[in-house]
């Protein structure tokens, strides 16, 4: 059964078999995103993580009709999407519920990003930003002058997701608007990186 | 080459030992004489420095990443777009502005990466693992998961209630097909309770055609069972089958059988099958239907072209391999070249150790390997699968006849090589032969 024929049969016939393929064919995407996602509030429980993929199935039934309007032959790749973004908001969801039960009894509860370290002393984390913000700077003014042709914008963002924000180049490569391949990634992350060490470091280094 | 301890450090070289640490630096600085081009710059007054000043821009360049997430600003999108943009379901067009504003926040580009780990199509063998010991990676769950999906589509119910371990369990075993019935066609009784009189005659007409439907179109699971009855009515062959109970070895089923001694579960199931594969032509589930009950009636060439269409449709299922294996093993049994006979079974061990390496503790898999390895006179091999067999299934229905193979190999003469011989010993049931 194609993937269409599969999404069809469970938009409109709902049928046991059907969905039952459903289920066995998105499983793994499924619960790879449920664990992650769960991972990342600091709980994913064997026990958790099924009551996760169990929601996130009975949600996509509910909303089986939208299951067809998110297909589209010419692009299978964006309903993967679509079932990915689902997944992530029931794990939130659930998540974002437990945190405001527990606000109410005084144990807040967040995404282990949120409070990795803490909040450091007000002073210290002054002096830190500015530090930062200057350092920022000089880098990209070092990286404006050496940017050039029809890609710079591309390239530029290239250079922060990768330095700032720490994104993977496989996942830089796979962000829609940068039409570039992992390896292609890579390469203008080391040209650009080797360009702008050479401004700043015959500038006499960073401040 | 080595190159000239006198000549002072190339570009290449300088972006080499500068990035040794970075992760992305490999391909730019494969081409030079490390060790050499390092101890030029420790003794060289013009590279030293220039080498230090590069290092600490390198890290400076990683001092930027942003430890924590920032509070969100005014400008910021919703936190929920980072998640499409990094699913793809945003196009080119609506994510650019949006990349460009998390290129510089503090508070988005955290989201942002966050989203691509968390929605990364890359699954880690770490992962796999975890997810394949999940119940709800079982069959039994995932059908009675289905069911109630399917329940709750029919009765537009939006709180469904969860699957339970005793459901599980309940799918996982063998189901009774009335049961299945019953419920799939009580739903429509149950609706048209509440239906006014003026459409009592359309909902009659509706539950008669949910009925025609329902006892038209076959159940591959309920296929699946009549094939595993035929299996341990008759077992006609040695190794098991995925799902089917134990049974004794009876007969070898030959060419020169006749359907009429066919159990009426497989003749069953064959009409099932090919109302199934009418409608479903290139389902891997029908064509695995088909081949298991082209082995038990000793058409393994067939069963092996099926099995193998099966495997295009679906890799990663590890009970078609099973099958598989035990399809070369059946094709073995009938070769007299030696040489072909010896490469049908090492096809078999070779599937199942595709099997195992994906889940080791899979008993039928391991059952049928430490069978395929005595034949293939593998002895210590077979004895350490029995073993392990053993310790992973103690008081099963097939820890009797694990055991028998286990002491005939252990009592096995040293230098004897036919193992089949004392297949008598391993199979104490008395052979019921029905004349095939």
């Amino acid at each position: 059964m194609s993937l269409e024929e599969l999404i069809q049969a469970c938009a409109q016939n709902g049928d046991a078999a059907s969905w039952e393929e459903f289920v066995r064919r998105f499983h793994d995407l499924i619960a790879a995103v449920v664990l992650r996602t769960a991972q990342r509030w600091g709980n994913a429980s064997p026990e958790l993580v099924d009551d996760l993929i169990q929601e996130t199935y009975l949600k996509i039934c509910d909303d089986r009709k939208r299951l067809l309007a998110n297909f589209s032959p010419q692009h299978p790749e964006s309903f993967y999407g679509f079932l990915k973004v689902i997944t992530a908001n029931v794990v939130h969801d659930h998540f974002r519920a437990q945190r405001s039960h527990k606000r109410g009894q005084g144990r807040p509860e967040t995404p282990i990003d949120e409070s990795v370290g803490g909040s450091p002393p007000a002073t210290t984390a002054g002096v830190n930003d500015i530090h930062r913000g200057i350092l920022l700077k000089e880098v990209d003014k070092a990286l404006c002058s050496v940017l050039s042709g029809s890609d710079q914008e591309r390239d530029r963002k290239i250079f922060w997701f990768y330095y700032r924000y720490g994104l993977t180049a496989q996942a830089i490569a796979r962000l829609p608007s940068v039409s570039l391949t992992v390896k292609g990634v890579e390469s203008v992350i080391h040209r650009l990186t080797r360009m702008v060490r050479e401004r700043l470091a015959r500038g006499g280094g960073l401040n | 080459m080595s190159r000239d301890p006198q000549s002072h450090l190339s570009p290449d070289e300088l972006a080499g030992l500068a990035e040794e640490t970075e992760p992305a630096a490999s391909a730019a600085s494969a081409d030079f004489d490390r060790a050499q081009a390092k101890a030029h710059a420790d003794g060289c007054s013009v590279c030293g420095p220039r080498l230090r000043d590069h290092r600490s821009v390198q890290a400076s360049l990683r001092s930027m990443a942003s430890p924590v997430a920032s509070e969100r600003t005014s400008e910021c999108p919703p936190d929920e777009e980072w998640m499409e943009i990094a699913a793809g379901v945003y196009s080119t067009g609506q994510s650019a502005p949006l990349l460009e504003h998390a290129s510089h926040c503090d508070h988005c580009g955290h989201l942002l990466r966050a989203a691509t780990e968390d929605l990364s199509p890359e699954i880690s063998t770490e992962e796999q693992e975890f997810i394949r010991r999940l119940p709800s990676a079982g069959a039994g769950w995932q059908r009675a998961l289905a069911r109630k999906m399917a329940h709750a589509a029919a009765e537009g119910e939006t709180n469904s209630p969860r699957v339970s371990e005793s459901e599980t369990k309940e799918s996982a075993a063998r189901e009774t097909r009335s049961s299945v019935w019953w419920s799939r066609v009580g739903w429509p009784f149950a609706s048209w309770t509440r239906w006014a009189a003026p459409l009592a005659l359309a909902a009659a007409v509706g539950v008669l055609a949910a009925v025609w439907i329902e006892v038209s179109s076959p159940s591959l699971s309920s296929t699946n069972r009549l094939i595993a009855q035929a299996y341990t009515a008759q077992r006609p062959i040695e190794l098991r089958f995925p799902g089917a109970g134990y049974g004794p070895v009876r007969q070898q089923r030959g060419a020169q059988s006749s359907r009429m001694d066919e159990p009426p579960e497989l003749l069953e199931a064959e009409s099932e099958i090919a109302r199934g594969l009418a409608r479903h032509p290139q389902d891997a589930g029908w064509l695995q239907a088909e081949a298991r009950t082209d082995l038990l009636e000793g058409n393994y060439q067939a069963a092996i072209d099926g099995l193998h269409r099966g495997e295009a449709l679906r890799p990663e299922d590890d009970s078609l391999k099973i099958d598989l294996a035990t399809a070369y093993f059946e094709r073995a049994g009938t070769k007299r070249d030696p040489a072909e006979q010896t490469a049908d079974y090492d096809l078999a061990l070779h599937a199942l150790n595709e099997a195992l390496s994906e889940n080791p503790k899979d008993l039928v898999a391991l059952f049928n390997r430490a069978i395929v390895y005595e034949r293939r006179q593998k002895y210590s091999e077979a004895i350490a699968d029995w073993q392990r067999y053993l310790q992973l299934d103690p008081s099963g229905d097939w820890t009797g006849e694990a055991e028998r193979h286990l002491e005939a190999l252990r009592l096995r003469p040293v230098g004897r090589a036919d193992i089949g011989i004392r297949r008598k010993a391993v199979n104490k049931a008395p052979a019921l032969s029905k004349g095939l």
